[in-house]
């Protein structure tokens, strides 16, 4: 390779000789240096008018660049974090459409099916966390106006996706039910041995958000709204096992087993169904989760009356009578509408910020007249996306 | 200087390339952003995308579901329909569990109306219209589907249904007319009904659940268990029980299981019988054949509508369609006016021990007859043994002339054939038909001496009938068993040892509990002959004609006697001692007429076999009687004191305690019926006893509503709740468990919404309850799966061995204990049937041994099967119901199940049972006919006749839906659900009360029947097929 610079080079020369400096055998000849050198200052200056042309060129292009550049962000942003709530929701929803379209129910006295929507944050399971600015984090329904997180759930639009638009208390609604799970019916080759946590059978399943780490680690500091399915397992994995499941425990969702004081439950435990462990998280920046229950009838418009939420204020609802019982509170539903708010992910980095300790933007630094609950949800809905879909019992009780 | 030029120009010419390498980079970086959300975003999409195809296979799943629907709604709706699967028909692969459905108002043929599977919602309507799908059709791959597989039930292909295309047209670059396929359906509707219903729970099993008169006590309790079938045991090909669902054992045990189960993977987790759960695997092997539960609707497949519910009828308020006959014996509370004794105010004897609070250890007191619309209703002693003996002499040995006395003695034994006592009472006979007697001194010169009339002589003098009293008498004899008429024991009269020459107003006196009537002299009655005189020392020859005597049977009460029985000889023949006079002196009883009850060895005069006749008839012709040993010819009885006859079934020993003896035939209801089976034991004029559910119950014609009713058609228009009057259930935790458990009172009144309470049950219109109640544990008979069968014959079962007590002579406790309970233990794999469901405690225990008569078979109330037993006669079931649909299509009630298949053969049961017999299982062969022991179909249907229907009312649906791209042709998305579909009494339009009957229905509801409901739902995997 050195030993064809020289000819390379020479070639360079010979090429672009006006303005390339020149060396070797031509630099030896001074007029020619001289002539070089005047050549190649010449050539160096710019006018000041060059310059000017040449920086405002740079700055348009510059500027081009930086628009582009930033409105591609913006829409990988925009987009990723819609495609990426998007696909949770659709999970999310589609786990709620198996799971409702497959529930179960008898008119045996016992409820089959409870939703309550949450005015606390904690629904007395002590997993919600409050760490961070208490007044930056997802307002309490005694909050009146914007900010209030209990609203027009009857009257509103679950679509609804403006600051009047339907919420469902802190925690949204706490649903549990009892479905068939969509098993894989494993059985062990070599023994033969059913694995009964993947039959299909029926199971209790339960719907919640906690606001909690989303890691056990107690050096975690990523806290999320998260939401939780969980599901009983449904019986005992084995004969000798202690550990019931949905068929040892029956068929009353609200009772004690699956409602216990205290939290000593592991998953699949029908404890569980209130104390959710993070195996059963589903998604992740869910800030509000909705059930509307109605029953068919012919009297009302659209024929379909609503059955939950009857009122605003905070309700458990416990379905344990057929549909067909006239004006029932208690009515299985025929028709449910679920409701999912979830942050994009820039959303949900501004809420935590926000809700950090010490806050994203400053208490001092939120427009005027707006207090640090409505700044929590103008930065929700500015940055989240609701998702409903209506979903069709389809069986019946006799 | 030369270097830094060089340097210089070196520079100069990387600066110049920098903007356009930034630019570049730039650029690049933009594009490779770009196309990154571009491949991010596609893949969004294509998931988007697939999550919609998957979102419409979906929808053409359930758009099959309401298809299949719509289909069982159409043609399994109405009442007057059967179903059958398609096993007994021709067939192909993966067709064979096809659910046809027949209707019964149309003659018996084996083309269905139609095949409950894809394709055949498109056919024309109409009966005789060819169905597009049939059991005979083939399938290839690319025109159906797998609904049932390997994962469901361990065979590939089981289960395929036609795949249905869902065209649209007008498709974006398509002509406006071209049809596009955008997607494929199919379904197919399962029979659940013809699956055995292996896990309900038995809420008779605690007090907890079930608590209250007259079942208040663990032991009342316990016998409902064995009244009815309380849901089927899961048996394997085998018939050894593969587990228990009322088994107690374990944490949680199967009960406990059994109590949640609503599914039929749930079964899965069952502890099984030899430890380890059911599991998977299982399951799989027994998808055809077990189910967790099926309801029925209770209906009358022959005529349409609901069946009525016998418990709810009352002699004093609601009289039953079936006549006062039938009312007169169902009635047996005495808080109803029955017949069974105040168990607070007993009469005198007072039972030994005495009344507990148990109801089912009452005395009856016996009732005169009660004949109407074919049914008859008594309850008597029956004349099993019956001697008269007499003697024509003179008074002293001498030759002195002296009229002749006409002298009697008599031995009387007469036998409660109930299982149950009978309030002691004092009787009498009055005897007619004695002949007269010739009486030729045969001293010469021969002299024939004046007639002597028996009848006129011991007839009061004036030809009145031979009255003879039969004390109960309790102080002689101060033993436990003259305090009650035990059941099934045989009590002796025999004449006084002094003997009387003229009678009491009840007649002439006799002995009771004793057999002695060897007296030398004196003994019985001695009246004046009229006849002589003549030398006490004359030989003299008596003969006699032919005749026939008739013994009637009163209760002697202080209101007036009442008749009870009447009993006819077997025609006497003529005696003479032609060749062996005696002197006239002696005191010989020269003849006796002697007959006894026939059993069941003896030829035409089998009662129990093949007699027409009851032998608790109130008239008993002389067909039901034997002569004695030596014949019809009183000559041949000289001095003849023979009581018993230790080889016959009706004979004691008379002061023995022992029950060993004791031959218990028949039941008297003493608590509530629960089974249609349980009317075996009702006696029906004309005809041999056990005529209802027996094949020969189908010539009896019984008063209905609407007609008259066969034996078999009862079982198709009635049952019994046993709500009947005094009985209250309460509800526990809510809910109502009547005293047939398996009936589940529906929650809700279909015309109100409130819940259904006791009051709507027990004042349903027209005693139709049945317009409120589904029942559990049903099971259509159609069924060829011996698997499933052998479950449901196993319906009645003690996984334990069974605690009986029996009723024994005790003074103490009026009972045994159990102790050997059978012989070999009752197994949990054995079945039993219950020929006295009711009472079998009180008859259970028998000594067993070998000899003769085998008495201990008459008191063991209960019959056990062993498990191959049941397997062979499971097997022997289904090939005969396999032969009957091949040629006749599927059974379409009750009625034609128990019938004779033809005039004169045997019903389907009983040829099973035969069939099985000589395949060798031993079922009844060397057991005494008609002994309780002796299976029969009545005996089966007592416990199963709740339960079986000729059709199903519960069905499993399996719907697939697939979305197809309509330009590649390709599927896309597939889907899979599951339903189960339940029939209940509301009808299609509700317009129309439950209880309509079919003829005053609204078009609606006569096409459509009563409503289908879907019960649960669940979606399907790829692992669920």
């Amino acid at each position: 390779m050195s030993k064809h610079r020289p000819e390379t080079e020479d070639q360079g020369l010979e090429t672009d000789s006006s303005c390339v400096p020149q060396t070797g055998i031509a630099a030896a000849r001074p007029r020619s240096l001289v002539s070089g050198l005047s050549s190649l200052v010449s050539r160096k200056a710019f006018t000041l008018l060059e310059l000017l042309v040449a920086a405002a060129i740079t700055a348009v292009l510059a500027g081009f660049v930086a628009t582009i550049v930033t409105n591609v962000a913006g829409l990988w942003s925009r987009t990723s974090g819609r495609l990426s709530t998007e696909a949770q929701a659709r999970f999310v929803l589609d786990q709620l459409s198996l799971d409702l379209s497959s529930a179960r129910f008898q008119d045996d006295g016992n409820t089959w099916l409870a939703a309550s929507i949450l005015p606390n944050t904690n629904n007395a399971t002590g997993l919600w966390l409050t760490s961070g600015t208490a007044t930056n984090q997802k307002p309490p329904n005694t909050t009146t106006g914007a900010g209030a997180s209990l609203q027009n759930v009857v009257t509103g639009s679950l679509g609804d996706n403006s600051a009047t638009g339907p919420r469902f208390g802190i925690a949204g609604t706490w649903l549990r039910f009892f479905t068939t799970k969509r098993g894989s019916n494993t059985v062990s080759v070599t023994s033969n041995v059913t694995d009964s946590t993947t039959v299909s059978a029926p199971v209790a399943v339960g719907w919640q958000i906690i606001r909690r780490r989303t890691s056990t680690s107690p050096l975690s500091t990523d806290i999320r709204y998260l939401l939780h399915r969980v599901e009983v397992r449904p019986a005992k994995s084995n004969p000798t096992a202690t550990a019931n499941g949905t068929l040892e425990t029956g068929y009353n969702i609200t009772a004690t087993a699956y409602a216990p004081t205290t939290n000593t439950a592991a998953a699949g435990d029908p404890g569980e169904i209130k104390f959710p462990t993070l195996n059963s998280v589903v998604a992740e920046n869910v800030i509000d989760f909705g059930v509307r229950c109605f029953v068919r009838d012919a009297t009302v418009p659209a024929g379909l009356r609503a059955v939950f939420p009857l009122t605003n204020a905070a309700a458990t609802y416990s379905a344990r009578t057929p549909s067909t019982v006239t004006n029932s509170t208690t009515a299985f539903p025929d028709v449910v509408d679920i409701m999912v708010r979830i942050l994009t992910d820039e959303g949900a980095r501004l809420i935590a910020a926000y809700e950090a300790n010490p806050p994203s933007p400053a208490a001092t630094a939120l427009p005027t007249g707006v207090n640090p609950q409505q700044y929590w949800w103008q930065l929700a809905l500015a940055n989240s996306q609701v998702f409903t879909r209506r979903i069709v019992i389809t069986a019946q009780p006799l | 200087m030369d270097f830094q030029l060089s340097t210089f120009n070196f520079q100069l010419k990387a600066k110049r390339g920098f903007a356009l390498l930034l630019t570049v980079t730039l650029l690049a970086f933009l594009v490779v952003l770009l196309v990154g959300l571009a491949a991010y975003t596609r893949v969004e999409t294509a998931v988007a995308g697939n999550t919609q195809r998957q979102a419409q296979a979906r929808q053409n799943a359930l758009l099959a579901l309401n298809v299949a629907l719509g289909q069982l709604q159409k043609y399994a709706g109405p009442d007057q329909r059967v179903t059958a699967t398609a096993d007994a028909f021709p067939n192909a692969s993966g067709t064979k569990h096809y659910t046809g459905v027949w209707d019964t108002t149309l003659s018996a043929r084996t083309t269905p109306v139609t095949w409950l599977v894809s394709g055949n919602e498109l056919s024309v309507a109409g009966v005789s219209a060819p169905r597009a799908v049939r059991p005979n059709s083939s399938f290839t791959t690319t025109n159906s589907v797998e609904l049932v597989g390997k994962n469901s039930s361990g065979t590939a292909s089981d289960v395929l249904a036609r795949l249905m295309p869902i065209t649209t047209v007008g498709l974006p670059g398509a002509t406006a007319a071209t049809t596009a396929i955008i997607g494929r359906y199919a379904w197919w509707v399962g029979d659940q009904g013809v699956k055995a219903p292996v896990a309900l729970a038995d809420p008779t099993s605690t007090a907890a659940n079930f608590n209250y008169a007259p079942f208040a006590s663990a032991e009342l309790l316990s016998r409902i268990r064995q009244q009815i079938s309380l849901g089927a045991g899961a048996a394997d090909s085998t018939g050894a029980a593969v587990f228990e669902p009322r088994d107690t054992t374990g944490t949680p045990s199967n009960a406990a299981l059994a109590a949640n189960v609503t599914a039929t993977n749930q079964l899965a987790f069952f502890n099984k019988t030899g430890g380890g759960t059911v599991g998977l695997p299982t399951l799989q092997q027994y998808f055809h054949t077990w189910s967790p539960n099926n309801f029925a609707v209770l209906a009358n497949t022959k005529l349409g509508g609901l069946r009525q519910d016998l418990s709810l009828f009352s002699p004093s308020t609601t009289p039953s369609p079936l006549g006062t006959a039938f009312d007169a014996w169902a009635n047996y509370n005495p808080a109803n006016g029955g017949y069974m004794e105040d168990f607070t105010n007993p009469a005198t004897p007072t039972p030994l021990p005495a009344y507990s609070s148990d109801p089912m250890r009452r005395r009856y007191v016996m009732q005169a007859q009660v004949s109407n619309a074919g049914a008859v209703h008594s309850v008597a002693p029956i004349l099993s043994y019956f001697l008269l003996t007499f003697s024509i002499c003179t008074q002293g040995n001498t030759a002195t002339v002296a009229p002749l006395v006409a002298r009697a003695r008599w031995g009387l034994t007469f036998w409660n054939p109930y299982t149950s006592a009978l309030v002691p009472e004092n009787l009498r006979i009055e005897i007619t038909g004695l002949p007269d007697v010739a009486v030729l001194d045969t001293t010469t010169p021969a002299t024939l001496l004046p007639p002597i009339s028996l009848q006129t002589i011991f007839g009061n003098g004036s030809g009145a009938p031979m009255k003879i009293s039969l004390p109960w008498d309790s102080t002689t004899n101060a033993t436990p068993d003259t305090q009650s008429w035990l059941p099934g024991r045989v009590y002796s009269w025999s004449s006084l040892d002094s003997a009387v020459a003229a009678p009491t107003a009840t007649g002439f006196g006799s002995t009771f509990y004793s057999q002695n009537i060897s007296a030398t002299a004196g003994q019985g009655a001695i009246l004046p002959a009229n006849s002589g005189p003549v030398k006490g020392t004359d030989n003299c020859q008596l003969s006699g004609g032919q005749s026939t005597l008739v013994v009637k049977l009163f209760a002697v009460r202080a209101s007036g006697d009442v008749p009870l029985a009447t009993f006819t000889s077997p025609q006497f023949s003529n005696f003479q001692f032609a060749s062996s006079s005696a002197q006239i002196s002696d005191y010989t009883y020269q003849f006796s007429f002697v007959f006894r009850l026939a059993e069941s060895d003896n030829g035409t005069g089998a009662w129990l076999t093949s007699g027409g006749y009851d032998v608790r008839s109130p008239t008993l012709p002389a067909a039901a009687f034997v002569s004695g040993p030596n014949g019809p010819d009183p000559d041949q009885y000289p001095n003849y004191v023979t009581f018993s006859a230790p080889d016959r079934l009706l004979d004691r020993a008379t002061t023995s305690l022992t029950y060993d003896e004791d031959v218990p035939v028949f039941e008297l209801p003493c608590s509530p019926l629960l089974s249609v089976g349980s009317l075996q034991h009702l006696q029906i004029a004309g005809t041999r006893p056990f005529a209802i559910g027996n094949s020969w119950g189908e010539a009896v014609q019984l008063a209905g509503p609407n007609g008259t009713f066969t034996g078999g058609a009862l079982f198709d228009q009635f049952f019994y709740s046993g709500l009947a009057p005094n009985v209250t259930p309460v509800p526990v935790n809510g809910t109502l468990v009547l005293p047939n458990p398996l009936l589940k009172p529906l929650p809700r009144n279909s015309a109100t919404g409130t819940l259904v309470t006791l009051g709507n049950l027990q004042n349903a219109p027209n005693q139709q309850s049945s317009k409120f109640l589904l029942l559990g544990g049903a099971f259509n008979l159609n069924s060829v799966n011996p698997t499933a069968w052998e479950a449901v014959l196993r319906s009645v079962r003690f996984p334990e061995t069974p605690g009986f007590t029996y009723l024994n002579a005790d003074p103490t406790t009026g009972t045994g204990p159990d102790a050997p309970p059978a012989s070999p233990p009752i197994q949990s794999s054995d079945a039993q049937f219950f020929r006295f469901g009711q009472s079998a405690q009180e008859t259970y225990l028998a000594d067993i041994n070998t000899g003769s008569p085998p008495t201990w078979l008459f008191r063991q109330g209960m019959r056990t099967l062993t498990a191959a037993q049941v397997s062979a006669l499971a097997t022997a079931i289904t090939n005969l119901i396999k032969v009957h649909q091949a040629v006749s299509g599927p059974f379409r009630t009750l009625e034609e199940v128990l019938g004779p298949v033809s005039a004169g053969t045997p019903s389907l049961i009983e040829q099973a049972i035969i069939d099985t017999d000589s395949a060798g299982a031993g079922i009844n062969s060397s057991i005494a006919e008609f002994s309780s022991q002796w299976l029969t179909q009545g005996d089966i249907m007592t416990a199963l006749a709740p339960v079986l229907f000729p059709r199903s009312d519960t069905f499993v649906i399996r719907t697939y839906g697939e979305a197809v791209n309509p330009t590649t042709a390709a599927t896309e998305g597939r889907a899979w659900c599951e339903a189960i579909a339940q029939r209940v009494p509301a009808y299609f339009d509700t317009a129309d009360p439950e209880e309509t009957a079919p003829l005053s229905l609204n078009p609606t509801n006569t096409a459509f029947g009563r409503r289908f409901k879907i019960i649960s739902f669940r979606w399907l995997t790829r692992s669920d097929i």
